[in-house]
């Protein structure tokens, strides 16, 4: 490769699309090593790029496609489970974030996603797309932001609440609630970006249908309905549709789901993308749902497979001293083909103490395609019938493609373990006390584009699931993990 | 981590948050020199972020913040490139030191020329600044924009390659002629 030339453009561009190949790229590497006028070209060309994706909205609202392409969907079938839904949001929605630090600082992490270019301080007067509706207890993160009700918002505008809530209602009639710690931006009369919080969107005019939400990860398009969505620091991102229909594209796919009312998409980011599919049981032993199959003894990691083994990792299973009988079961149950035989099974459940924090260890045995991973959880108090609250699901599912764990009980991004998907079924069922919770649930991991991933460990973090009655012990009870995967 | 991080005041993140928002956009160009992929950028910043949270407490007030902050970025970034078997080769003789460092030499001639961008995308045709627009604002994807405009992804990407271009000249032009002046 030489300078100037146009392979080196080409070779500059795809670095800044992420798809230069590796040749071209130890060529590109080499240049820059050797050429300083190369360098200072490709330092000029990479600062553009940068600005370019940094500068939201290009186009006027009138150049903008007011229609989202329909697209093909990417064989996600939605599930109805007639669960009632409403606006408001669990409390525990920021914590279920899972980003390093919590609360404001969480504004931080990826508020550069959405800045205020100095390409935007040049523009000329933008249109008013929008204005303040609505503020209840709103603080701004900027200490000279002052928005009342009333006040204009033009396109391109900014909006960084550190708390509170405030509404939006665009002129098209789209009306955008905004709930703190959050940055949105308000792009043109038909579309927002969220770069990090909730926000619950309201497009049920005419005019506002394909109103759009933009997330670091993926877009949510409105077909006339309402829906919330929330996006976290770290590019997670989940849409729960209240009413209606949303078209869900991923960030750099053509593939779009549709989503229907009392459905939900979370999106994890980095190259794949990756549905959590959650639904409630039947509540007999032949674990009956909508979409997802039963507990199964032929997938990859049973054990009457010989492939893989299941370990506790972290924690300390429940053992009662007085009555063995109500002692969890052994972590082997997990993969024992079959989940719990009646709603009341602590022996046949694998749980931890109360409170504690802990982990499954998957080991596959070597480096397999992981495909889907199921879990299962049934509990209904055979004392109590009204007590069902440890079937929630609340755990991170982290992997790892070397030939030992690493050694850190707590994984975390960048220690070696990479995170696959967050799983909180109280979130998804909009629980407002641990009381409204399914008494037989299942969760379904798997991926809109391709596969999970290729590891041979599976940790499944398990969080505590904390029902708030002094009186019940609340931790999971978990019947049955299927792994689908293949070599 | 997120026990430290409740332990930790209101008046530390607030401080925090300050001094990392007035510095994130330098951090984002820093770092774009090594990591000239948005995406890949982005993730370098974030792990940035939660680094220098970590080690607040060890910040000297006294001195500036974006520089004690640089530094932990371009540690962090030379982590991720370390990462990435394609990118590995750039951190032999410190090329990548040598790219941060002349980004920082060539800031102000570099934002010289960009504050004529909005100027020039305004000039552009209309289907180039659709094209400008699903890339960089909806980030539909090369794939993505092919199938929305029933082009071959060849296609669009030497497109977007030619509007870079024309919005290169364009800017050259500006500063020429705003020198002219």
């Amino acid at each position: 490769m030489i300078f100037p030339s146009a392979e080196f453009d080409d070779a500059v561009a795809s670095a800044c699309h992420g798809t230069i190949a590796e040749e071209t790229l130890a060529d590109l590497i080499e240049l820059l090593r050797q050429d300083a006028a190369a360098r200072d070209e490709y330092l000029w060309q990479t600062a553009l790029h940068a600005h370019l994706a940094q500068a939201a909205a290009v186009l006027p609202a009138d150049l903008r496609p007011d229609r989202e392409p329909a697209g093909e969907k990417a064989g996600y079938h939605p599930l109805r489970d007639g669960v009632s839904r409403h606006a408001a949001w669990s409390s525990y929605a920021l914590a279920f974030a899972g980003v390093a630090v919590a609360g404001l600082l969480s504004l931080v992490v990826l508020r550069f996603t959405g800045l205020t270019t100095a390409v935007k301080q040049a523009t000329a007067p933008s249109p008013v797309i929008a204005h303040f509706g609505a503020l209840d207890g709103v603080s701004w993160v900027a200490p000279d932001a002052h928005h009342r009700s009333g006040d204009p918002i033009v396109a391109g505008q900014q909006l960084e609440l550190s708390g509170g809530t405030a509404r939006i209602d665009f002129v098209t009639g789209a009306s955008v609630s905004i709930s703190g710690p959050a940055i949105f931006e308000a792009q043109s009369s038909l579309a927002g970006r969220l770069t990090v919080g909730q926000v619950q969107v309201t497009a049920s005019t005419p005019e506002s249908k394909g109103f759009t939400i933009h997330t670091r990860t993926a877009r949510f398009v409105d077909l006339g309905t309402e829906f919330n969505a929330e996006a976290t620091a770290d590019g997670h991102c989940w849409v729960d549709v209240i009413s209606g229909e949303v078209l869900v594209h991923l960030a750099g796919s053509p593939a779009s789901t549709n989503l229907r009312q009392g459905e939900r998409l979370a999106i994890e980011p980095g190259g794949r993308q990756v549905s959590v599919r959650i639904e409630r049981g039947d509540e007999t032993p032949q674990f009956r749902f909508a979409t997802i199959e039963p507990p199964s003894d032929s997938d990859y990691a049973d054990a009457s497979q010989g492939k893989a083994r299941a370990f506790l990792a972290s924690g300390q299973l429940l053992v009662f001293g007085s009555d063995p009988a109500f002692s969890s079961g052994p972590v082997d149950r997990l993969v024992d083909g079959r989940a719990q035989g009646s709603a009341d099974a602590p022996l046949e459940s694998v749980f931890f103490a109360e409170n504690v924090r802990g982990g499954f260890l998957f080991d596959l045995g070597q480096v397999v395609t992981i495909r889907r991973v199921n879990s299962f959880s049934w509990h209904r108090s055979k004392f109590v019938s009204d007590n069902h609250v440890r079937a929630t699901q609340k755990y991170t599912l982290w992997g790892y493609a070397g030939d030992e764990p690493p050694a850190s009980a707590e994984p975390s991004v960048g220690r070696g373990w990479e995170r696959i998907a967050r799983v909180n079924t109280d979130s998804f069922f909009d629980v407002a006390s641990a009381h409204d919770r399914p008494a037989q649930q299942a969760c379904s991991i798997a991926s809109e584009t391709d596969s999970l991933g290729r590891y041979r460990f599976l940790l499944f973090e398990v969080h505590p699931t904390l029902a708030g009655h002094d009186n019940e012990v609340d931790h999971t009870f978990f019947g049955e993990i299927d792994v689908y995967a293949e070599p | 981590m997120a026990g430290d991080a409740a332990r930790r005041d209101d008046r530390s993140q607030e401080r925090f948050l300050r001094l990392f928002l007035a510095s994130e956009r330098e951090l984002l160009r820093y770092v774009a020199a090594v990591a000239p992929n948005a995406d890949d950028a982005r993730e370098i910043v974030q792990d940035t972020a939660v680094a220098l949270w970590e080690k607040f407490d060890q910040y000297d007030a006294s001195r500036p913040f974006t520089p004690w902050a640089c530094r932990f970025a371009l540690n962090i970034s030379k982590q991720w490139l370390a990462r990435q078997k394609r990118w590995r080769a750039i951190l032999s003789d410190d090329l990548a030191g040598q790219l941060v460092r002349r980004r920082m030499e060539l800031e102000a001639d570099i934002d010289h020329r960009l504050r004529h961008l909005q100027g020039c995308l305004e000039k552009l045709p209309a289907p180039q600044r659709q094209l400008v627009d699903g890339y960089y604002s909806r980030q539909i994807g090369i794939d993505g924009l092919a199938a929305e405009t029933r082009r071959s992804a060849e296609a669009i990407y030497k497109a977007l390659q030619r509007t870079r271009h024309m919005l290169q000249k364009c800017i050259e032009q500006a500063v020429r002629e705003e020198m002219a002046t």
